[in-house]
């Protein structure tokens, strides 16, 4: 009796919404291919996988792999290089573009405001390469970043070629690739703000700054803790194409993460299960940062994610 | 069980072969259509050979064009198309290919986008391969050992001698007994048809370069010992405010620093080599090393080297010696030729030579040049597949023995005869019009020829003269004068997949750490001294001694085969 009852609510559910179960079809579709059936690929991580043998007919090894990654000599330094990078970058690049958001909404001026923003877009539509290409270029002995750090009393060397700037460089570098675009959607949510509040302080009297502190910013705590919660659900996720880019093994110390370093194996001995093995391990870090984040995020009153 | 079959059948048409070029006609009246299709080439093909052939493992003599209407489809991440084509169906070479050979070729390139060694990966994965494979098998005959184990490709050891009487004769010449020795598996099983060096001139394609406009000018001569160096550098230095630059993967490399003039055997990556006695030493743990990062640390405290040399590449490299800021540097013979093109256009003066490898004393030979361990090119193979047709197996060997035979390996080196080259007086070939006078500069010659990467064929050392201009073309010759690093190069080891695992999970570490510290050395950001005993130690705890047992024991292996 119960279970018919459920029957016919689906049914009924079904009948109701038909369009709606119509419109989310491409994107079950796309997270069926895209994001289920790579799934079955990590197999890979319990085998030694050959090509020409294909996934299923390529031997078992059992947690061969995962030893071989948790015994590596290196992993501890790239497990920390990784959480190091990541956090630097939660804590100095997550609050760049909001701060560039609430500026920019200061700005009454408009050709000066879409200015602004047309500049910072801009390095975020360079490829990588180039954009590493000229790091490094601008970084060596007579690059125009050394002649900047010499004017404020630096010693002229190579930048890149110090352990101490590593981060620096990546950090700031990576700020101004991304500050532009991503201070897109709070310039939405700023958008969003219901201007009658804003007349409401101007008549209690409170300044731009106090309008910033109690309006805007509140304004945009929703989206701020969302994408904060996103952001740390990839905390192991460092991309290697920046570092793999930048880094010399002189700076391998503090540079070298968890990607490069798998890709750096991967290449000298084609060791599909061993980075298979590193992904699902990055993965498992992953939602772990990402279940708890959004736990601590409904803890501080805000909604979280799901 | 493929492979068995085809056994019998070479067998048995063999003997048909023999009873066919007795009968002096065709004999067309076999009942199994396989047998009959490859008996028909055999037959063409003994048709212009010795009739009273005794034995069945008596080579065929092959004319091209072969008589066939077999189209083969080669996959191949070498010949590459020139930049000026987009299918191989307009390019001369390989057209011509398929003109002298006889054979419909179908060339697969990896796609755009991919990596060569993804491309080839993803291949992998299809159930129909194409007939051919052609490429840089970079763990050499292990990889091929474990492609014939999973039934990939076909054992060719027992159809060599007879189908590709030329390349079998090639590779067991005496010249090349070490390809042959690389290629042989444990069990003497040869798979493929190996791309191979004419000899060291053409495995030798790295090496110093100094402007000698400056030598004259300060009254030097070319530096041969370190403190040579030194003082030249020196002098380049307070003179002209020019180093010694590298770029970033040079700094680092094995045999082309000049570690030899401490007798060092390498710089900064991690290196095995062979000691006077044969035994596998690793460099990195010999006094001589430790000798030579002092003296580049001394040279680059005292800006003898440039400290852009670690993050420098190639073209940052060319800038800096078209500003004449650098006064030496080691160099491939392109990047040369490309430094004195640069030097000419711009009329900087600058003169580069080539100059010997450090040396510890004038006249004593050097232990180090940048050179191949064998002669086969970067463990480039072509390899019959099984998805290859059995009664096209012979069709394809014929094809891949094309380059071995002197038609050939003139083709795959030099094109056309008349068209793109001709012979001097000496009988040496030389450039046509065609090739000196193209926009491409020489750059152009991989429309016309397929020796520029690596050839199915022996590499001329003739072609890589021809294809760089005469100051690199000269700089070999002091390169590789006077050396004695063919004692001192370990060759080609297979490893069994148990030794490799281990290995390649000891090694990667190691390597790691040898090139982060060398650099570290070299800067001076650890001090050789105070470090280097740690460093013992550390190497010993990520077990460099499981290594070099794991290689002596391969070594000893390679010289029983």
């Amino acid at each position: 009796m119960k279970e018919k009852s459920f029957k016919s609510k689906i049914k009924k559910d079904f009948t109701r919404n038909k369009w709606k179960y119509f419109i989310v079809i491409p994107v079950i579709i796309y997270l069926l291919i895209f994001a289920y059936k790579p799934m079955y690929g990590l197999i890979i991580a319990f085998k030694r996988f050959r090509p020409q043998l294909g996934i299923m007919d390529s031997p078992w090894v059992g947690l061969q792999n995962f030893k071989s990654l948790f015994r590596d000599f290196y992993f501890t330094r790239s497990l920390r290089n990784t959480f190091t990078i990541s956090l630097l970058s939660i804590l100095l690049s997550f609050p760049a573009p909001v701060l560039l958001a609430l500026l920019l909404n200061e700005v009454k001026v408009k050709w000066f405001k879409k200015t602004v923003q047309t500049i910072t877009y801009m390095p975020h539509f360079i490829s990588m390469v180039v954009i590493c290409g000229m790091i490094i270029s601008f970084t060596q002995t007579n690059g125009i970043i050394t002649d900047i750090v010499v004017f404020f009393g630096g010693e002229r060397a190579n930048l890149l070629a110090q352990t101490k700037f590593f981060y620096p460089i990546y950090i700031i570098s990576g700020i101004w690739q991304q500050v532009g675009w991503d201070s897109i959607i709070y310039l939405a949510a700023l958008s969003g703000i219901d201007q009658e509040q804003y007349e409401a302080a101007k008549v209690d009297g409170a300044g731009r700054l106090k309008q910033m502190i109690y309006i805007t910013l509140p304004g945009l705590i929703p989206t701020i803790s969302m994408l904060l919660v996103l952001k740390l659900g990839k905390v192991l996720g460092v991309g290697y194409e920046k570092i793999l880019l930048l880094y010399q093994p002189i700076t391998y110390e503090v540079a070298d993460v968890i990607s490069t370093y798998s890709y750096r194996k991967a290449f000298v001995n084609a060791d599909y299960g061993f980075s298979t093995a590193i992904g699902l391990f990055n993965s498992v870090v992953n939602i772990v940062f990402l279940l708890a984040s959004n736990k601590l995020s409904k803890k501080m009153g805000q909604s979280g994610l799901f | 069980m493929k492979n068995k079959n085809l056994k019998h059948l070479l067998v048995l048409t063999m003997s048909l072969s023999m009873v066919a070029g007795l009968a002096a006609c065709g004999n067309t009246d076999t009942p199994s259509a396989n047998v009959e299709e490859t008996q028909q080439t055999v037959v063409e093909s003994t048709s212009t050979s010795t009739q009273e052939s005794e034995t069945p493992v008596e080579p065929e003599e092959i004319t091209y064009p072969l008589d066939t209407d077999v189209t083969l489809s080669v996959w191949t991440n070498r010949l590459a198309l020139n930049s000026e084509y987009s299918d191989y169906t307009e390019s001369p070479f390989h057209t011509g290919l398929a003109e002298h050979t006889g054979v419909d070729l179908e060339f697969q390139f990896p796609a755009k986008g991919l990596s060569a060694k993804e491309a080839y990966n993803l291949l992998l994965t299809e159930d129909v391969l194409p007939d051919i494979i052609f490429r840089n098998f970079s763990n050499g005959t292990a990889e091929l050992e474990q492609l014939y184990n999973d039934g990939v490709i076909y054992d060719l050891t027992e159809y060599l001698p007879v189908y590709a009487p030329d390349y079998w004769a090639v590779l067991t010449s005496e010249e090349y007994e070490d390809v042959y020795k690389c290629l042989a598996s444990d069990e003497g099983r040869i798979y493929g048809f190996a791309a191979i060096y004419e000899g060291d001139y053409n495995k030798t394609y790295r090496g110093p370069i100094i402007r000698q406009d400056w030598l004259d000018e300060c009254g030097l001569e070319a530096p041969v010992t370190i403190e040579d160096w030194e003082n030249v550098l020196t002098t380049f230095k307070d003179k002209y405010g020019a180093a010694l630059a590298l770029t970033s993967d040079r700094l680092l490399h094995d045999w082309d620093g000049l570690n030899a003039g401490v007798g060092a055997y390498s710089g900064g990556v991690a290196n095995w080599y062979l000691d006077d006695n044969n035994e596998i030493q690793f460099a990195q743990l010999q006094p001589e090393w430790v000798e030579y990062m002092k003296v580049l640390n001394r040279w680059y405290k005292n800006g003898l080297i440039d400290p852009d040399s670690i993050t420098m590449d190639a073209n940052a490299l060319r800038t800096k010696a078209v500003n004449n800021q650098v006064g030496a540097t080691i160099v491939p013979m392109s990047q040369m030729t490309n430094i004195v093109t640069d030097a000419e256009n711009t009329g900087n003066g600058a003169d580069w030579v080539g100059v010997s490898y450090a040396r510890t004393a004038a006249g004593e030979p050097t232990c180090a040049i940048n050179t191949s361990s064998t002669n086969w090119i970067s463990k480039t193979t072509g390899v019959v597949t099984t998805s290859c047709p059995e009664e096209e197996l012979i069709t394809a060997l014929q094809f891949l023995n094309y380059g071995y035979t002197e038609e050939g390996h003139m083709y795959y080196n030099f094109g056309e005869e008349g068209e793109t080259y001709t012979l001097n007086a000496a009988g040496e070939p030389e450039w046509t019009d065609l090739i000196t006078g193209d926009a491409q500069g020489l750059n152009c010659v991989t429309k016309y020829t397929g020796a520029t990467s690596s050839p199915i064929a022996v590499q001329a050392s003739r072609f890589v003269q021809m294809k760089n201009n005469e100051a690199a073309a000269e700089a070999v010759y002091t390169w590789i004068d006077n050396t004695e690093v063919g004692k001192h190069v370990v060759p080609e080891l297979a490893l069994t997949e148990e030794e490799n695992l281990t290995y390649s999970d000891y090694f990667a570490a190691i390597q790691t750490y040898v090139q982060e510290t060398t650099q570290k050395f070299i800067t001076g950001e650890l001090s050789v001294d105070d470090y280097i005993d740690d460093f013992y130690a550390q190497l010993e705890n990520m077990g460099i001694k499981e290594c070099q047992a794991i290689r002596q024991a391969a070594y000893e292996r390679y010289l029983a085969k």
